[in-house]
């Protein structure tokens, strides 16, 4: 009790003791500043220790001031800042500065000041600055005509400038000495719509800018701040390389930008399986319109509904330009180039592009297939070999228009215009069981073909003042047309065995030599239309309808012998098919967010229907009609939950129904292989889909952990599948059919992550596997096969120094296929895979990265060991001042031991294939980028 | 389990007393100008990003800092929609009273609420003169040590 007493006493005592300082605030004229903000700073860093305002009279104190030098500093409008040190003299405690006199802003300026509503100009130190855009000048005037409007600026006849009073011995443009040392250089040609600011100050003078020391002097200079858009900036990069086996690289791109434009070119050619641009790459050509992800112009939830892949003819093309991962397969030779312009402002943004890409690539390949009989079995082992080439035209144009804040429209249109030749040769031959060859085949083909494809789109988003609320339409047009003709040979020959030798019956059917034409047509017109409505702050609903109508026609005739006239027609294998597809879907769903917690619950109204006719011929007698009306109900159901901020589970489930594909419905027989007969099925059902899906993670930032878990499962309604007949010539027939039940699968994996030694060495581990049950009808007699895979794998990251980085990897997967009428023929397959990617930076910018991958595949049923090691090293120096080059050393695949390998066990067979792929190069390569270099050590394993 | 009955009381406290005024804040995050200034990315990548997604508007939130004369309350904005991925909340209560803050944090994925004594931030005034809305602003400037930034 007693303490606190004295606590009280001495805080008393303090109080009693207070600095204090007072005084009274005047204009020049005496006349007391009535309500002026003066502020009491700490003089070391100008920070605010308290602030207070005159009374009516202009009189200030402030009281308990801390007993110290401070700095007052006094405001009043249209006055300048007024700053006075207060040295803290411990003898005077009531500290009375008497009048302080603020001296007013110049009349002139003050008035422009008063005259406009928003500051044109503000003091900053020494410096004064003018917004430019304040001040009103005609189009195509100089900078000297508008500093002839700015308060403080006097321009003579000869272009000579003063400002407050003093002549401008220097002009800067962006801070930046402008065109030597005459200041009327920038002034009388700068024009005045591309100035932002003009600020006036005193610089050193340059004698004490070389010298260090000040002279005193400085020069009065005027600096005009450029606007954004008159900054421009261009980038690029180029590199050529050279190598053994003739292998060959160049490419180069070349930007240029301002705030409102970007135009950029890109080139590149090559001999090593690059086909795309890579997405560094692809983002420097597209610039701001590399991702205009909202262009869907499908609203609502995903249900399957009637896709047509518009881009892709069959082919892997698309209407996107071409982007790659890595090196393709087989052997490549590649050529592209394009343009591409963006014009971007608040309100308007337009976008264009042009693209051409070639690639020729050769494929040779061995194959080895095993295939089962009831009873019985044969084996096929082949030599292909496979040439296509291709070149795309590509172009695009969109625009997309702020109508105002709340509405937004976007066009655009996406073509393609494609050709391209193909030849494909392969000679089989024919083994029994008892291993005895007792047949050839040799089917060989050659065409040419013609794809033109196009999409156009107009969306419409309107949002409202109230938050969340939206109203969404679209209307899509997408046209596909398809050319083709194809030489279609094929010989066999029969060798006399002593076990079985599955003779053949008729061999016209089998030997052939006719010529097919083809001409597919696909239209697609969609529309679709959506409204979004808040309900409270949780809920979120909307409802949304789609409907399309498609018209495909297809116009096959075969001709044989392969010459095109009515004589030699073939009626059985053309056909002329055309069809309709009406799709219309009204669905609705509704979400709930709050903490942590997401739910969503949708349900669509479906229907698909079908409308088709075949005829012999076009024009010609009709052979059947096709039609059929396929409603469904179709729900969706996802939930998500956080445990915490690092924890959450995801769980979905979804209902999906999609119609079959144009190349599944065709009715016709394609025998380009007459011993592997393909016929579509105009018949077929939509397939449904149900799905299942999991997962659960968690990360915990303190100590680097992470744990990643999901489940997986799919089952199907009316599944697609190939059935197969095969005769006893060993004429394969295939035809897709729906399956009412079956072929469900079943995956999962968990995987693990931590650090053995924080950010120096993180771990991770992981464990998959998956089962799957494919059925198909094989002579009639239905066939499950059955496939369990299990894998485990491990990596390694090690990154303990900044130049030293080892990633390494592996992983074991097992496969086991069961098949349910030939289980004799159950067996075992495996993958085992080990990498590191190892680097180095040596001093002077040197560096050396590393690729090693072993791999090795087995099946001992089939007699298949396949090893592949793959090592690739790579040496590089930057070098100048901005690391802008580089000149590398690469050795590619250096034990020349690269293969493409495949296998697989699936329906009736197993087979496997090995594909000669670009193997060993070194190459030499310099590069310029002008925006300069990496200079650090990958740090991250899918850098 | 006091400390919770604690926290309750005030927040009830708090709720019972008229509100005597409310400030909406707009909190914009642009990450473009994050990527110009950060230290991990090279030049042509921070170049690429910037020429990438340049026609991308800030990351608006909104908070609101409802205060009367014994404390304040500083939050999402009650017309802010839900979401689901923020388990917690940030909020930050001041009771001028007791020259006390209570103020949640996130540190290594847990939250914790920490009390702290009222601290007034390093005002620093600058001479530069604006006229926003017919008056006469100067622009004064701080820094907070106590928010970590990235």
């Amino acid at each position: 009790m007693k303490k606190i007493l004295l606590l009280l006493f001495i805080s008393f005592q303090a109080l009693s003791q207070s600095y204090s300082i007072r005084g009274s605030l005047v204009d020049t004229t005496g006349a007391p500043l009535e309500y002026a903000t003066l502020f009491l700073l700490n003089p070391s860093d100008s920070t605010m220790l308290t602030f207070g305002r005159t009374d009516a009279v202009g009189k200030f104190e402030f009281k308990g001031v801390k007993k110290a030098d401070v700095v007052l500093q006094a405001t009043f409008v249209g006055y300048l800042p007024y700053k006075q040190l207060i040295k803290f003299d411990p003898s005077v405690l009531s500290r009375d500065l008497g009048t302080v006199k603020m001296k007013p802003i110049d009349q002139e300026l003050y008035e422009v000041v008063i005259k406009t509503a928003k500051a044109p100009m503000s003091f900053k130190g020494d410096t004064v600055e003018y917004d430019a855009s304040k001040f009103k000048v005609p189009p195509g005037s100089t900078v000297e005509d508008l500093l002839r409007r700015l308060p403080g600026f006097q321009v003579d006849g000869d272009g000579n400038i003063k400002a407050q009073g003093e002549n401008i011995t220097k002009v800067l443009v962006g801070g930046k000495r402008f065109f030597g040392s005459d200041p009327k250089a920038a002034t009388k040609n700068l024009p005045s719509e591309a100035i932002s600011k003009v600020q006036v100050f005193n610089d050193a003078s340059e004698q004490s800018k070389v010298t260090g020391v000040s002279d005193g002097k400085t020069e009065k200079t005027l600096n005009l701040e450029l606007k954004d858009e008159f900054k421009k900036g261009a980038f690029g990069k180029f590199t050529a390389g050279a190598g053994t086996e003739e292998r060959v690289l160049a490419k180069g791109n070349y930007n240029r930008f301002d705030d409102k434009n970007q135009l950029s070119i890109i080139g590149f050619g090559n001999n090593i399986n690059q086909s795309g641009l890579s997405n560094d790459d692809y983002q420097d050509f597209r610039g701001s319109q590399s991702y205009n992800w909202g262009d869907n112009v499908d609203f609502g939830f995903d249900s399957g509904g009637y896709f047509i892949f518009f881009g892709d003819d069959g082919n892997g093309e698309s209407l996107g330009i071409p982007t790659s991962w890595g090196p393709d397969r087989g052997k490549s030779q590649n050529i592209a180039g394009g343009l591409n312009y963006n014009f971007d402002t608040k309100k308007n943004k337009i976008s264009s592009n042009y693209f051409y890409n070639k690639t020729s690539q050769q494929l040779q390949q061995e194959q080895y297939r095993s295939i089962f009989l009831p009873g019985t079995q044969y084996n096929i082992r082949s030599q292909e070999k496979y040439e296509n080439t291709i070149g795309n035209h590509r172009g695009s144009i969109r625009y997309e228009r702020e109508l105002d804040s709340l509405r937004t429209l976007i066009g655009y249109v996406n073509g393609r215009l494609a050709d391209r030749d193909q030849l494909s040769d392969v000679k089989q031959q024919y083994y029994n069981l008892g291993n005895e060859h007792f047949r050839n085949q040799r089917p060989y083909s050659t065409g040419d073909g013609f794809t033109a494809n196009m999409e156009s789109s107009i969306l419409f988003r309107n949002k409202f003042k109230k938050k969340g609320r939206s109203f969404l339409l679209s209307g899509t047009y997408t046209f596909n047309n398809n050319n083709t003709n194809a030489f279609q040979r094929s010989d066999i020959q029969e060798l006399i065995v002593g076990g079985e030798s599955f003779p053949i019956t008729d061999s016209s059917a089998v030997n052939i030599n006719q010529l097919a034409v083809g001409l597919s047509k696909a239209s697609v017109l969609k529309s679709s239309v959506m409204y979004v409505e808040p309900i409270g702050k949780k809920l979120t609903w909307d409802i949304f309808a789609n409907i399309s109508r498609t018209l495909q026609s297809i116009d096959r005739d075969m001709f044989s012998p392969p010459v095109e006239s009515s004589a030699n027609r073939n009626d059985d294998l053309s056909v002329f098919y055309d069809n309709t597809i009406n799709y219309k879907r009204l669905g609705s769903s509704m979400r709930f967010a709050d903490k942590g917690t997401f739910v969503m619950l949708g349900l669509a109204a479906q229907g698909i229907n079908l409308d088709g006719q075949v005829l012999n011929n076009q024009g010609g007698k009709e052979r059947s009609t096709i039609t059929g009306k396929y409603p469904a109900l179709l729900p969706i159901a996802t939930f998500r939950y956080s445990f915490s901020n690092t924890s959450r589970i995801h769980l979905s489930a979804d209902i999906k129904e999609s119609a079959p594909t144009i190349n599944q419905l065709q009715p016709y027989t394609d025998n380009s292989n007459p011993m592997f007969l393909t016929t579509g099925n105009p018949d077929l059902k939509p397939s449904r889909t149900s799905t299942i899906n999991a997962f659960f993670n968690r990360y915990d930032p303190a100590t680097f952990f992470s744990i990643w878990s999901s489940v997986f499962y799919r089952s199907f309604r009316d599944k697609i599948v190939y059935n197969r007949q095969i005769s006893q010539d060993l004429i394969t027939s295939t035809s897709p059919e729906n399956i009412h039940d079956g072929g469900d699968s079943y995956s999962g994996n968990l995987s693990v992550g931590f650090p053995i030694k924080k950010s120096k060495v993180m771990a991770d581990m992981g464990i998959n596997g998956s089962i799957s049950n494919t059925p198909i009808y094989i002579n009639q007699v239905m066939n499950n096969s059955n496939t369990k895979g299990m894998g485990v794998s491990a990596s390694l990251n090690i990154t303990p120094i900044s130049w030293f980085s080892w990633f390494i990897s592996g992983n074991i997967w097992t496969n086991y296929t069961k098949y349910s009428i030939f289980s004799q023929q159950n067996q075992t397959f495996k993958r085992q895979n080990l990498s590191s990617d190892l680097n180095f930076q040596l001093p002077n910018k040197i560096f050396i990265t590393s690729r090693f991958n072993y791999s090795h595949q087995l099946n001992e049923r089939i007699n298949f060991d396949q090893h592949l090691p793959i090592l690739g090293i790579n040496v590089y120096k930057i070098f100048g001042k901005k690391n802008q080059h580089e000149i590398r050393l690469s050795g590619n695949d250096l034990f020349n031991r690269n293969l493409g390998v495949n296998q697989s066990a699936s329906s009736n067979e197993v087979s496997y294939t090995n594909t000669v792929t670009l193997s060993r190069y070194i190459m030499l390569s310099y590069s310029f980028n002008m925006r300069g270099m990496k200079t650090e050590l990958k740090r991250n394993r899918w850098e | 389990m006091k400390k919770i009955l604690a926290l309750l009381l005030i927040t009830t406290a708090l709720h019972a007393q008229k509100t005597a005024g409310t400030i909406r804040y707009e909190y914009a995050q642009d990450w473009l100008k994050s990527i110009e200034k950060n230290k991990f990315m090279n030049n042509e990548q921070k170049q690429r990003a910037l020429q990438t997604w340049k026609n991308d508007e800030a990351y608006k939130t909104y908070t609101q800092l409802n205060f009367n004369k014994e404390g304040s309350w500083y939050g999402v904005a009650s017309d802010e929609r839900g979401n689901s991925w923020e388990k917690t909340e940030y909020w930050v209560r001041r009771d001028f009273t007791q020259n006390k803050v209570l103020e949640t944090q996130m540190i290594s994925g847990k939250v914790y609420i920490v009390e702290d004594s009222l601290y007034t931030l390093p005002w620093k005034i600058k001479s530069e003169i604006k006229e926003v809305a017919g008056l006469s602003r100067m622009l004064a400037t701080t820094y907070d040590s106590s928010v970590i930034t990235p």
